[in-house]
């Protein structure tokens, strides 16, 4: 599906200064840049689509890096993945622009990618040195090689620091030097253009954008973040939960529902990898939950007991000591950390000390914690329990936000049938039955009796035995009873089972204040159903 | 070529540097946690400060006024020898010589002189009894004298019959009476005030293992079992032997600078000289506290609960103080980490032992300390459920 943009901006070429500020503003989220203008070197128009890469504004020059996606030049296609620079229309840039169109999506770019600049070269070198620390580098280069245009892509092999500002050394995966191809392998030592060159093999550059490789990747192409299949745990000898099976697609935002002792809690246990199963298999982003080293930065994981977290440490410091255990940098964990703390409106409480905070802020710092590696799953144990409606309708305000921005599918146990509303999917589970059924809501309530819509009766007065009268009319699997009204399951045609009750209870005397004969059927009803109805559902 | 190599040697240790990052941060963080935490601050700061001020106070006492023994001498002689002489006299001038250490006071009153012995206003009483000087002049019987002496303090006892001994070698020799016998007989009394042991060189190897297992047993029992969000922390990246070994690391960082402490109040503030090495002083320390660190961590990780880890704590802690001072089986004694600390700590302060003539309370302190905390990893990795 094709993301949805919720906010765009138009500006003249002249304007780019204010282009650049609108760009910072939305720092951290994936803006769209779709430009028009020249083509500085050729003096053909351009016209090109790209993301965002970088921006700065000064009084003498203001440019926007983008990595484009398309772009045409005159009648020649621009490589996607060029990295350009846009500047006003009497700039040198690689791009004078004269109209820009800004798109922001709203949702958070997890991408590592760096911009810089060949004349931000001692800048690049020190990003680059604390990041070759932990993660592979992809490097494209643009420059000059002996005076000749050069562009390549290839992985950092190390990088040396100096007072002339240094160099890093590249293995080269493809490129040209003025339309020649670069042998694949070959090395080179790319500096910045104050470097005092010493050799044949140094590069200049100009552009550099760095791509730290993301770890551990998905593993599945088919954005299944989660799958279970035939799970089932016994504890001290009891079976808790059985061939439980079910799987979410990255997004989606997934129930376990349930009550107290049914199991839910074992399951969501039994797939963060904290209790051994019996027999099935659990899948996150398509690793064996077995395999920790790549599973664990792929979800994070809320518990239910706020406790879990150090209550004598700032919300900023438990972000920081528990994201340092993924191997993030303190300063991106610092960076990351305030914005998630935006994000969930605690911001302001990041500088004191967690037990000092309330209940529900807890709860978002917490979440703050989990979230701070950018997992592609999170696990959140009954957080709204014990909250009241609104309490907990503004926590699932938040959940569903994290959701949008962050993209990040979330598994929620709670207890309340109601909440499976918010969700894509949900499992769910009953007491001494455990796991019993897995889909959409509509799906769920569509496996009811009456699939999904029941009969509506508004008796004059209620009397326990005058249910047990309904219950006795042909057609009619199941009633539920909520003050004066009746919510009547039937197996046959609503209006013809309808009828019979109206009949029955006319020959007993009782008087029907109002019949419905579709009401339809909430989580809450489908609950009811699936718990007093011992034989559960289809 | 040389980046290149640098590069694949990364790649390959990268999971080993990874763990030690990982192991860095959770050291960070102990530390941290610690810091902010006001109880550990006290036990690991302060009770040692009062501690080791109440050692040094205690030392300080005696050197005031107990820096010399006070011996009250009555002398109730008044014999004389045929050259006109006081054997008795030359007794007291003897003492005044050579009972180093001791105060010689002359008295009249026997009773008096008890009653400042018990009041413990001296330190003994020697009586030279009537004919003193006549029977040692006499070649034919053994003369006496009489000395009471305070029960209570042991040391203080073995000085005081030292000068005397002295003073009476010191007296046949002078006189030419080598070949004839001058008696001390001794008795103590209690006084109302017991002395009991309070030189710094005793109190040291006795006081400072208990206190630095004390009070590493104290923070470390709840380590684990109180540290509810480690739980949630071993489920990102962070694996239980990393959450172990930096609890380990962290306080044993802890204790050591707890011991530098201990070490600069003895020795900046009283004086305390040890006749071996401060390194090999500092070594015994610290595996001291690496044994109550590793009881500590065994006991929090064992323990399912903290009021269950404080009475385990308190139970190790006791029973290593029982077997010290009141198990007289010296089998046993000999393997209570208290004891081996305490031998190892005298041997090298007051002795001036080295670490290889202690090599085997060392290794033992080691192998308990060894013994506990792999019992802590197993135990901590057989532990079921986490969250």
């Amino acid at each position: 599906m094709k993301d949805e943009f919720v906010e765009e901006a138009y500006f003249s070429g002249k304007k780019i200064g204010q282009a650049v500020a609108w760009c910072e503003d939305r720092e951290g989220n994936i803006i769209e840049v779709e430009v028009q203008g020249k083509w500085f070197e050729t003096g053909e128009n351009f016209r090109g689509k790209g993301v965002y890469l970088d921006a700065h504004s000064s009084p003498m020059r203001s440019i926007i890096a983008v990595s484009l996606k398309k772009g045409k030049c005159g009648n020649k296609t621009i490589n996607p993945g060029e990295v350009i620079t846009i500047g006003s229309p009497s700039s040198k840039e690689d791009v004078q622009a004269e109209n820009l169109i800004l798109r922001n999506f709203l949702k958070k770019n997890f991408s590592e990618d760096r911009f810089f600049e060949g004349s931000n070269f001692s800048s690049a070198i020190f990003w680059l040195r604390d990041k070759l620390k932990r993660y592979k580098v992809n490097v494209k280069i643009k420059g000059t090689w002996e005076g000749e245009p050069l562009n390549a892509e290839g992985d950092v092999i190390g990088v040396e620091e100096s007072i002339t500002g240094g160099y890093f050394a590249v293995r080269i995966q493809s490129g040209t030097i003025s339309d020649r191809p670069i042998e694949p392998n070959t090395i080179l030592k790319v500096g910045g253009p104050a470097k005092i060159r010493k050799n044949h093999s140094d590069v200049v550059a100009q552009k550099i954008l760095f791509m730290p490789a993301e770890k551990p990747k998905p593993r599945t192409t088919d954005n299944v973040v989660l799958s279970v299949r035939g799970l089932t745990v016994s504890y001290d000898n009891k079976r808790i939960i059985s061939d439980v099976s079910f799987e979410i697609r990255e997004g989606e935002i997934l129930g376990i529902v349930g009550e107290s002792g049914s199991g839910k809690s074992t399951c969501m246990k039994a797939i963060i990898g904290d209790i051994k199963p019996d027999s099935g298999e659990i899948r996150i982003c398509g690793y064996d939950v077995r395999d920790k080293d790549n599973v664990a930065p792929l979800f994070g994981y809320v518990p239910q007991d706020l406790s879990r977290m150090y209550m004598d440490f700032t919300p900023m410091e438990n972000i920081v000591y528990f994201g340092k255990q993924y191997d993030i940098p303190e300063l991106d964990l610092i960076r990351r950390g305030k914005q998630i703390l935006k994000d969930l409106r605690i911001f302001e409480k990041g500088g004191e000390k967690v037990e000092n905070l309330s209940g529900g802020e807890k709860r978002r710092v917490s979440i703050a914690i989990a979230l701070v590696h950018l997992p592609k799953i999170l696990f959140l144990d009954e957080p709204s329990s014990g909250l009241d409606l609104v309490r907990r309708h503004e926590l699932w305000g938040y959940l569903d936000r994290i959701n949008k921005l962050y993209g990040t599918s979330l598994v929620v146990i709670t207890h309340y049938p109601s909440e499976i509303d918010y969700c894509d999917k949900a499992a769910i589970f009953v007491r001494n039955r455990g796991f019993i059924d897995f889909g959409t809501a509509e799906e769920l309530k569509s496996r009811l009796p009456g699939k999904g819509y029941a009969i509506g009766l508004l008796l004059e007065e209620y009397d326990s035995r005058y249910v047990e009268i309904i219950k006795n009319v042909e057609g009619v699997e199941y009633v539920i009873q909520k003050g004066d009204q009746l919510k009547v399951f039937s197996s046959g045609e609503n209006a013809a089972v309808l009828r019979k009750i109206v009949e029955k209870l006319g020959e007993k005397g009782v008087a029907v204040r109002k019949v419905e004969p579709k009401v339809e059927v909430d989580m809450e009803d489908y609950f009811i159903y699936i718990t007093g109805n011992t034989e559960g559902v289809d | 070529m040389m980046m290149r190599m640098l590069y694949l040697v990364k790649v390959k240790l990268a999971p080993f540097f990874g763990s030690v990052k990982r192991i860095g941060a959770l050291i960070r963080k102990e530390l941290e946690s610690l810091m902010k935490d006001r109880l550990a601050l006290l036990v690991i700061f302060l009770l040692p400060i009062i501690i080791t001020g109440a050692m040094g106070m205690a030392q300080y006492r005696i050197t005031t006024l107990d820096d010399y023994y006070k011996i009250a001498v009555i002398n109730q002689d008044t014999t004389l020898t045929a050259e006109n002489l006081s054997l008795s006299n030359a007794l007291i001038n003897e003492m005044y010589m050579h009972a180093n250490e001791c105060i010689i006071i002359p008295m009249q009153s026997y009773d008096l002189a008890v009653y400042l012995l018990w009041q413990r206003q001296i330190n003994a009483v020697l009586v030279i009894p009537f004919g003193f000087t006549s029977q040692l002049a006499s070649q034919m019987i053994p003369a006496y004298v009489n000395l009471t002496l305070d029960g209570s303090d042991v040391e203080g006892q073995g000085t005081i019959i030292k000068g005397v001994t002295n003073a009476i070698a010191e007296l046949k020799m002078d006189y030419n009476y080598t070949k004839y016998e001058i008696i001390p007989s001794s008795q103590a009394i209690w006084p109302s005030e017991t002395k009991g042991i309070s030189d710094i060189k005793i109190t040291v190897p006795l006081i400072l293992p208990m206190l630095l297992i004390g009070a590493a047993l104290v923070i470390t029992s709840q380590s684990v079992v109180g540290d509810i969000p480690l739980r949630r922390m071993l489920l990102t990246p962070a694996g239980k032997s990393e959450a172990l070994i930096a609890k380990t690391i962290s306080y044993l960082l802890v204790s050591l600078l707890q011991i530098m402490i201990v070490l600069g109040i003895l020795i900046l503030l009283y004086n305390f000289q040890p006749v071996g090495t401060l390194f090999n002083f500092l070594v015994v320390l610290v595996l001291t506290s690496f044994f109550g660190i590793s009881l500590g961590l065994f006991i929090s990780v064992v323990s399912n609960s903290r009021l269950q880890a404080n009475q385990y704590f308190i139970f190790s802690y006791l029973t290593l103080i029982v077997i010290l001072l009141a198990v007289p089986v010296k089998a046993i004694q000999r393997l209570d980490p208290l004891q081996l600390a305490r031998e190892a700590i005298a041997s090298v302060t007051a002795r001036g032992l080295t670490l290889i003539d202690i090599g085997s309370q060392i290794l033992y302190l080691f192998g308990f300390s060894a013994f506990f905390l792999s019992l802590a990893f197993i135990a901590f990795f057989l532990k079921k459920g986490l969250v």
